[in-house]
């Protein structure tokens, strides 16, 4: 096609990089990372909710944004999701993942609402406009079986 | 005087084979009805997009209008931009370095809690700039405004970019490519149905990644900033005809169009041009800070669905529709007419609800010799935990699209609402 015309939507693949030290940030990491980042962002964090497979914690950002942060039976933040009117301190709640991401964003795209980063051990899909950005990434090895990440709540 | 950017080598992926689009086909400007006239009209084009080493970028569906700057105070100090993106998504002009001319001397704004320049790290779906904040006089067609708060993006001056303001992501055509060439266009002027890009949010606290005072361009600390501080909706700050816009595209054929002429007209109900009544469009009332309303597809309530001509498609789920392989749009067997209601925000009011009949083509059959589509669509990507219907520049052509703003007066009541 239309080669151009690959704006606002862009799947930038990737090779996937050997993962560096686990730091203290969420997703890939443990339930303990999730209270860290709720501390590093300032934000009111929920008790847990169990779901079939899987348990929530919410957080919500001082500017109205809510974070959520999914782990799995085996204690790993498998996915991150977010919607409201900032976007979540990435660096935080990607954590290692996070220079892989921007890496990914880093190359060349148009349009500047959807942004998909797809590689086989990291998928961050980025949407939005200022003030309403809604967005989520996940490790897809990490998914617990029987979980589908579009069914995510 | 354009200093042309680097370009970074672009993949097949983006720009593909364009060298043989000349162009020479006369714009469309839509059957019969002549364009309106007048002060509040600037004329706005989509077409192949800024030049950039001396070919057109060959974007599509990205609405252009010229905007000019002067040195505050200035008449003689100035300078005509074109090819800004026309953008209800985002809020305030926002103008790239390396596009600025050496005649105009923007000044820089000191924020009144710590007498230090202004800075802003303005963040996007995929990304964020980061540059000082500035004034400039700024004329859109006949329409004035003075002292208006801007952002210069790609200021070599601001190359340190505070910590919290990288976690947002990467920099948008900060690397690997020409800051042009990121935008697709010059710069920005964001006419969301907001005041302030910001708004109260940033008053207090010094929240991260907003506004920053930068008491040298390296040393620069979160900062609350006053509304008046903040980058402004140029719209608002016109002496008349500030309380929101009419976005106005002639219909375009199936196939496409080579470039598209149409007007921005300033003003709701201000000008013999620009009026709106209720009972004579489709009104959505927005949500207050996001600006959304809800869109009803397939039986599916969409209540975070937005109106942007910031986006190049129609953005949407519809699992039954295949994708192209690369997955950024759709490429149906053949194309689909498809449907939709559009209704206000919940808890706004009434406003009134209307069906959108639209059609999304098989995107890997449209021409790449033309530049403007109503049947360009693509999924939105991601299903949990919420959806959104995003009616990008696909939905203005044949229409007028009203953006009225934030509490402002119109002859179809209070703003923020879009009706067309």
């Amino acid at each position: 096609m239309r080669a151009r015309l690959r704006c606002a939507a862009i799947v930038l693949a990737g090779l996937a990089q050997a993962a560096p030290p686990l730091a203290l940030a969420a997703l890939g990491g443990d339930v303990a990372s999730v209270q860290a980042d709720g501390a590093h962002m300032k934000a009111s964090v929920r008790p847990e909710t169990s779901v079939a497979g899987y348990t929530v914690q919410e957080m919500t950002l001082p500017s109205g944004t809510v974070v959520r942060e999914y782990v799995s039976p085996a204690g790993k933040v498998f996915a991150v999701g977010w919607n409201g009117p900032t976007m979540p301190d990435l660096r935080q709640t990607l954590g290692t993942y996070f220079e892989q991401y921007t890496a990914a964003a880093s190359a060349p795209h148009l349009g500047h609402r959807h942004l998909t980063v797809r590689q086989p051990d990291l998928v961050v899909q980025s949407n939005g406009r200022p003030r309403a950005f809604y967005g989520r990434a996940y490790v897809p090895s990490l998914v617990p079986p029987n979980v589908s990440i579009d069914d995510l709540q | 005087m354009f200093r042309l950017g680097l370009i970074a080598t672009l993949t097949g992926l983006v720009l593909g084979a364009l060298g043989g689009c000349g162009g020479g086909d006369a714009s469309i400007t839509g059957g019969g009805t002549p364009p309106p006239s007048g002060n509040n009209v600037a004329p706005v084009i989509v077409d192949a997009g800024p030049t950039v080493n001396g070919q057109p970028l060959g974007t599509a569906n990205v609405l252009f209008v010229n905007v000019t700057i002067c040195t505050p105070g200035s008449t003689t100090e100035c300078q005509t931009i074109d090819h800004i993106q026309v953008d209800t998504g985002s809020t305030g002009l926002r103008l790239i370095s390396s596009v600025l001319s050496s005649s105009v001397t923007l000044h820089p704004v000191n924020t009144g809690n710590s007498s230090s320049p202004l800075a802003e790290c303005y963040v996007f779906a995929d990304g964020y700039i980061w540059g000082p904040v500035r004034t400039a006089d700024i004329q859109v067609a006949g329409e004035t405004a003075s002292n208006v708060e801007v952002q210069v993006i790609g200021d070599p001056t601001y190359a340190t970019v505070p910590a919290d303001c990288q976690s947002a992501g990467a920099q948008v055509g900060g690397q690997n490519e020409d800051t042009v060439t990121a935008f697709a266009a010059n710069g920005i002027l964001g006419v969301a149905p907001f005041v302030q890009d910001c708004g109260s949010f940033c008053t207090a606290g010094a929240p991260a990644a907003w506004y920053y005072a930068c008491p040298s361009p390296s040393s620069c600390s979160a900062a609350s900033v006053s509304l008046i501080e903040q980058v402004t909706n140029p719209v608002t700050l016109f002496a008349q005809d500030n309380n929101g816009v009419i976005i106005q595209l002639p219909s375009v054929a199936d196939a496409g169009a080579p470039t598209v002429s149409g007007s921005l007209i300033f003003g709701l109900g201000t000008e013999s041009n620009n009026n709106v009544s209720a009972g004579s469009v489709a009104q959505l009332l927005l949500d207050p800070s996001s600006g959304y309303f809800t869109t009803t597809y397939k039986g599916t309530v969409l209540t975070q669905s937005y109106i942007d001509s910031g986006s190049n498609a129609y953005f949407f789920n519809d699992a039954s529709i295949t994708p192209c392989s690369d997955n950024a749009f759709f490429c149906p067997a053949s194309t689909l007419a498809l449907s939709a209601t559009n209704s206000s925000a919940s808890g706004t009011g009434s406003g009134t609800s209307s069906v959108i009949n639209f059609n999304v083509a098989n995107a890997d059959n449209l021409s790449a010799m033309a530049t403007a589509f109503n049947n360009l669509g693509g999924p939105a990507s991601m299903n949990a935990p919420t959806q959104s219907f995003d009616w990008g520049l696909s939905f203005f052509y044949g229409r007028s699209v009203y953006s009225a703003v934030e509490g402002m007066n119109t002859p179809a009541g209070v703003g923020p609402y879009f009706a067309y």
